[in-house]
């Protein structure tokens, strides 16, 4: 018999199986089900969030514009607050957005960790039912279920054996119900597809999201196949591939996650403020002129002006004084954030590892990276609100220098300033922006489907080589 | 004697054992880490209460030597809007039980005249944003995802294996099945409950120095209830899907399908349900009137500190244009922000309330969740502690302010021995956590699910409660 022939053969039969199995379908539509209705949950919430974002970016403006006559200083205190837009699939998979804050407040001498946290407020940590969330437990569910028996099940019926004796060869068998097995995962897959494409008008980030969730239901393809090959009986089968899908989606990600912490400890919010404030007064405090660093900046300031008292410079001292405040408070945010950031990374980097034991961390780095909800895209926007922040406090201390001589702070400034100043504005980074490991998982996820499909040979070939007993 | 029996036989079960030493090691685990992060919480707030402590008594001590000295060496010290109390919600001793919220919500707050009604400590954000979305793998997650898992393994194949085997003529002529069923079951739910009684017990009494022993004891008991209810549940649903089904593989399925559909899918629709319903009210528009009435205070603040004189003659209010004329100024403009914000505030409590009804009222209808919120309550990290935490803090606030208004708008100091008599912040436990209720709930759908099997066997006037093949 022809190849093609065999495998066309193997592939009707197991589909026919499939198709006959009730519990599967009915497993089936409840997951399409399910995810469509996790969409329309996550596409309302995603809209009702942008909608807050847009509000309350236009009545903060508002506010900052509608200032009247004040000292800059004080609207520099005042601030600006920047809001966070939801990712850009972040109706598909919202990843961390509950956790992290989505407002910054730009002030005077802080770099202000992001506020109001979603999962704070009453949202809960997951925040609902996301469609990435059910695909990432559901999908390999629905593979195990499908798959389980494929090979255990018919050599313990003994047709295996039969299909052996009639010149059944192992590629076309392995291949045919690996095949049945994509199309059970692209029954699910297409509405999924053609839902995220229509709510997100498709997009890189889309095909990118649906290639991670394709690797992975292979990975798990490969895996069942391998395990049913493998068990002498459909029974162990299942079982080991249950607390297999048990560990890697349910029980690794938590572990990994304290491993992560416990290798690289967050630090302690009291002890972090206690630091920089230390580092901060070793500095020029822009507010207090007899500090040793001031006294210094005095000197140098009246010597590039030529003059030999403060009260002869053309400008006002307290505005330079107050900007190189902030300089130096940049410096030391910059160390200690940089070292907030780094020991993140150092998590994420335990936790990806974790990717060699289970494809699950690797999946979500990618989904999270594609949705624009991971770590990497929150560091963009903060960092994004730091030199928006460092510039208006610039504009700021540019214009105190300039014009409140001899008043320093009962100068006020007019109203038309703020309009002249620094507006916020936030775009979505395009997905190379952010520095979201990618690459790296990626290459995790390519290795688990090489490793899966080379044990799923090993197994097929090793059974059919024993006869199918 | 048959209980021997029955130990040896599980003894005997190898996949058992394994099952069991996997929960205990799982036990431990999950115990150090809610050990870890309720002792980093408590060290944390512990720090922050007497870096706030020592900063008053410095304070205080300047203050004294001024009135020594009659000399005044920081002008600020001793004046009302400079004194700062500190609100700390003490960890519960039991929260090494169950993370819950405590990783995610503030335990400690500032308060002084200025800030802001029920504010928390700004820069508490810096948790690692993905460990806190992915959750902690502490005792209430064994408990509400493992637990019934352990159970599965261990009892679902209890008489369908017998039936499957054909053993289980010979036991029904020789013992009455069900009784053999039910002692089984008690048997192996009793090997999963235990240890983690044993285990949280010995936790327990480990802490007896640290809290009252009767209120260690009865929290504790209020969080075993549900424990021991919920393991119940499991084993009736395991006993009656077992007595009735043909094969283990079937068992297996039904089982699994259950703890799918409660444990995980269930809670996440709900919560996804009443997310689309009745959202949270939006902390971004929140955070925007507040700004915006800040800028209209400003803006008036002639106008709102003339209007608050004329309307306080009860108060002495200074109008001497000295360096604290400003802080007279914002206290007026404070109230004024107050006042402005309270019809956001009552438009939020409102949308809070109707989230909060769907919340508790939903919750009911998924077992987890509220075996869930049962273990929270009584470990005390439920979210409604840390409400009464928000509500006390805005109630303390209160007592705090009212010594301290008279002297601001006088622009008096207080004295060193004014210090002494400063209102302190002292949490009050919210009422007792009742465990009882969710037991009862617990054990009446067992009792539910065991009429609803009883009256389909009489509606069918067929088969016994045991089928017997």
């Amino acid at each position: 018999m022809a190849a093609s022939n065999e495998l066309q053969l193997v592939l009707q039969k197991e589909w026919r199986s499939l198709a006959r199995d009730g519990r599967l379908r009915v497993l089936a539509v409840a997951l399409v089900g399910l995810l469509l209705a996790a969409l329309a949950s996550g596409w309302n919430t995603a809209q009702r969030w942008q909608a807050d974002v847009a509000a309350a970016s236009a009545q903060d403006r508002a506010a900052w514009l509608a200032q009247g006559a004040r000292n800059p200083h004080n609207a520099a205190h005042f601030g600006q607050v920047a809001f966070k837009p939801a990712g850009a699939l972040a109706f598909f998979d919202p990843g961390i957005s509950a956790t992290v804050g989505s407002g910054v407040l730009m002030e005077a001498h802080n770099q202000n960790p992001a506020m109001l946290r979603a999962a704070e407020q009453g949202g809960g940590r997951l925040g609902g039912l996301p469609a990435a969330w059910l695909l990432q437990l559901g999908l390999p569910l629905l593979v195990v279920v499908a798959g389980y028996a494929m090979w255990a099940g018919e050599r313990e019926s003994g047709t295996l054996r039969l299909q052996l004796v009639q010149g059944g060869r192992w590629w076309p068998l392995l291949v045919g119900k690996a095949m049945a097995l994509v199309a059970v995962t692209a029954t699910i897959g297409l509405p999924l597809a053609l839902g995220m494409f229509w709510a997100s008008g498709g997009g890189v980030r889309t095909a990118l999201a649906l290639l991670a969730y394709s690797a992975y239901a292979l990975v798990w393809v490969g895996l069942t196949l391998a395990v049913s090959a493998w068990a002498a009986q459909a029974r162990t089968a299942l079982a080991v591939l249950l607390a297999l899908w048990l560990a890697s989606t349910l029980v690794l990600p938590r572990v990994m996650a304290d491993v992560a912490e416990r290798a690289h400890p967050s630090p302690l919010a009291q002890a972090f403020w206690a630091d920089v404030r230390k580092a901060q007064r070793e500095g020029i405090d822009g507010h207090n002129a007899s500090d040793a660093r001031a006294k210094a900046l005095l000197q140098t300031t009246l010597q590039r002006y030529g003059v030999s008292d403060k009260a002869a410079l053309p400008i006002s001292f307290t505005g330079i004084a107050m900007q190189a405040g902030e300089e130096y408070g940049n410096q030391v945010f910059d160390r200690y954030y940089g070292a907030l950031w780094d020991t993140y990374a150092a998590q994420d980097w335990v936790r990806l590892g974790a990717s060699l034991m289970s494809p699950l961390p690797a999946l979500q780095a990618l989904s999270q990276a594609a949705a624009g909800t991971d770590w990497q895209h929150h560091r963009h926007f903060v960092d994004a609100a730091e030199a928006h922040r460092r510039a208006l406090q610039r504009f700021l201390n540019d214009d105190f220098t300039a014009n409140a001589k001899g008043n320093d702070f009962d100068y006020r400034a007019d109203p038309v300033l703020w309009s002249r100043a620094p507006a916020w504005h936030y775009d979505r980074p395009k997905l190379g922006a952010p520095a979201s490991p990618v690459l790296p998982a990626a290459g995790v996820l390519a290795l688990w489907l090489a490793v899966v499909a080379v044990m799923a040979l090993v197994a097929a070939r090793r059974l059919v080589r024993e006869g199918g007993r | 004697m048959t209980w021997r029996h029955e130990v040896r036989l599980l003894w005997r079960d190898r996949a058992a054992c394994v099952v069991v030493l996997m929960w205990c090691a799982a036990l431990l685990y999950a115990l150090a880490t809610g050990w870890q992060v309720a002792e980093q919480t408590r060290v944390e707030a512990a720090n922050f209460e007497k870096a706030a402590l020592v900063r008053t008594e410095a304070q205080r001590a300047k203050v004294a030597q001024a009135e020594q000295s009659g000399t005044v060496a920081d002008r600020f010290a001793g004046f009302p809007s400079t004194l700062r109390a500190p609100a700390v919600l003490p960890v519960a001793p039991l929260a090494l039980l169950t993370v819950g919220e405590m990783d995610l919500q503030p335990h400690t707050a500032t308060v002084s005249l200025f800030t802001p009604a029920g504010a928390a400590a700004k820069g508490q954000e810096l948790q690692s944003p993905v460990s806190l979305a992915i959750g902690r793998f502490d005792l209430g997650f064994a408990v509400v995802m493992l637990m019934p898992l352990v159970l599965l393994a261990l009892c679902h194949n209890q008489l369908a294996e017998d039936r499957e085997q054909r053993r289980l003529p010979l036991l029904a002529a020789q013992a009455d099945v069900r009784h053999l069923l039910w002692r089984r079951l008690a048997w192996r739910g009793g090997a999963v409950v235990l240890p983690l009684l044993i285990l949280t017990g010995i936790a327990v009494s480990l802490l007896a120095s640290e809290a009252s022993p009767l209120s260690l004891w009865s929290a504790w008991l209020a969080w075993t209830l549900p424990v021991v209810a919920w393991a119940l549940f499991w084993l009736v649903l395991c006993g009656a899907v077992g007595g009735r089904v043909a094969s283990t593989g079937t068992a297996a399925a039904v089982l699994v399908s259950c703890w799918l559909l409660l444990v995980l899918l269930l809670p996440a629709a709900l919560g996804a349900l009443v997310q689309t319903v009745s959202p949270p009210p939006s902390p971004l528009l929140a955070t925007t009137a507040l700004r915006t009435a800040e800028v209209q205070a400003e803006r008036d603040r002639e106008r709102i500190l003339g209007r608050y004189i004329s309307d306080h003659p009860e108060l002495k209010i200074s109008t001497v244009q000295d360096d604290l004329a400003w802080t007279r100024n914002y206290y007026a403009q404070m109230q004024f922000v107050e006042g402005q914000l309270q019809p956001v505030r009552a438009q939020a409590a409102v949308a809070a309330q109707a989230h909060r009804t769907w919340k508790s009222a939903l919750v009911w209808a998924s077992p987890a969740q509220v075996v869930e919120l049962a273990l929270q309550r009584a470990a005390g990290t439920d979210a409604a502690r840390y409400e009464a935490f928000a509500a006390q803090r805005a109630e303390f606030k209160k007592t705090w302010d009212v010594p301290l208004v008279a002297p601001l708008l006088a622009g008096q100091t207080v004295s060193a021995a004014d210090f002494r008599t400063l209102a302190r912040f002292m949490f009050r436990e919210p009422a007792a956590p009742v465990g009882v209720a969710t037991a009862a709930y617990l054990l009446m759908l067992a009792a539910a699910l065991l009429l609803f099997l009883r009256l389909v066997e009489l509606e069918s006037h067929a088969k016994p409660r045991v089928r017997v093949v």
